[in-house]
């Protein structure tokens, strides 16, 4: 009986890519890493290959084109990069894109909006914290005149309520899903950290001049949250609805456009 | 050159949908048929077009599909949506008010409207009556 050997797979010899090459691999993977990194946050892996595999394809077009021109590898490296763009200028595109992706998706993501209202309302109220704190000092200067007193006090009010509005109306814009509510919740977070912020920045600024009163700590704190509470949160609310209406308002009217 | 880079930012999209509305093309086509029609004069970081195009296919004005060509090579390929013909429409005709506009305030001293005072005289035109 014949004895019958199945054929072996015969093994495949796949040469080694030249170093020119494999050189320009590792830096366009390192560059696209760098530049897909906040599509990790919104897509999936799938999605995210395609894309990479999208942007790895102009880039290996452009770079022909360049050797085309005369260039040198090296060159044709550099000038690819430079002609797609800066890493860290892509990186700001792709993450505004993926920001709006989520903010618009038809599942509306609370935790997104969330996250998006809470960096604004703390960047609001530490603007408004650092600029109310510095504007404290003037009346500790005895020798101001008493309307210069009245009028920076109430500029420093009209800023104080202006921030957390200002916050609020890009909230409303950018925020689809319940952005009064999201306010509402960003104000109350932020309202815990900014008001120590606040204080110990005031209590800083004080015990520079004798004669200061004793302050209390835990009811200076609590009563400054109460404050921002009641005050600060139906001005960012209101600003969040008037965001949220203008916008509505705004889309309404290119749709009736086309 | 940054302003020009940054008015050319924003406008990204309405000349990937301008470019789109004659045909289908892939993202590195779109690029060299922006500069192309341009004659050179627009040349923008070609890797913002992508999150651009992403913006407009999320929104339904472009659809992309992965094509074979004819080297075996697969390029994932954009074409052009009815709704975003109609908002290229709408673009179109924002920047032609948005242009003419400028225009007439670039050519303000020309148009004989009467100088205003500290216009300097080689500015200045005598009003055509």
């Amino acid at each position: 009986m014949e004895h019958q050997h199945s054929p072996e797979p015969r093994p495949t010899f796949v040469p080694n890519p030249p170093a020119e090459q494999k050189h320009r691999q590792t830096a366009f993977d390192a560059y696209l890493d760098r530049i897909c990194l906040p599509l990790a946050r919104t897509l999936s892996a799938d999605e995210i290959t395609v894309h990479r595999a999208e942007m790895l394809d102009h880039l290996e077009a452009l770079y022909a084109a360049h050797l085309e021109l005369g260039c040198s590898e090296a060159e044709a490296l550099r000038l690819t990069q430079e002609q797609f763009g800066k890493e860290n200028q892509l990186h700001n595109a792709w993450q505004t894109e993926c920001e709006a992706a989520l903010l618009n998706a038809e599942t509306p993501h609370f935790r997104v909006g969330y996250r998006l209202a809470v960096r604004r309302f703390c960047f609001a109220f530490l603007f408004s914290s650092i600029f109310g704190g510095g504007m404290m000092l003037l009346p500790l200067n005895a020798a101001a005149p008493q309307h210069l007193l009245i009028s920076w006090f109430c500029f420093d009010l009209t800023i104080l309520s202006l921030c957390p509005f200002l916050a609020g109306v890009h909230v409303g814009r950018r925020v689809r899903y319940r952005p009064v509510l999201t306010s509402l919740l960003a104000t109350l977070t932020t309202c815990l950290m900014i008001p120590t912020l606040y204080l110990t920045m005031l209590y800083a600024l004080y015990s520079r001049f004798p004669g200061t009163p004793h302050i209390d700590w835990l009811s200076a704190w609590l009563r400054l949250d109460c404050f921002i509470i009641a005050v600060m949160s139906p001005i960012a609310m209101t600003g969040a609805g008037l965001g949220h209406w203008s916008r509505r308002f705004g889309r309404r009217k290119i749709a009736s456009n086309r | 050159m940054d302003s020009e880079r940054e008015l050319l930012k924003g406008n990204t999209p309405t000349l990937a949908l301008a470019v789109l509305n004659d045909g289908p093309l892939h993202g590195y086509g779109i690029a060299r048929e922006i500069e192309r029609r341009s004659d050179n004069a627009l040349r923008f970081k070609e890797g913002t077009l992508y999150p651009a195009l992403h913006a407009l296919e999320r929104e339904g004005l472009i659809v992309g599909e992965w094509e074979r060509e004819g080297n075996g090579r697969e390029r994932k390929v954009y074409r052009i949506t009815p709704a975003g013909i109609a908002d290229l429409e709408s673009r179109t005709r924002t920047w032609n008010t948005f242009a003419s506009a400028i225009e007439r305030v670039l050519g303000g001293h020309n148009n004989g409207t009467p100088a205003l005072p500290g216009t300097p005289p080689n500015l200045r035109t005598e009003p055509t009556s």
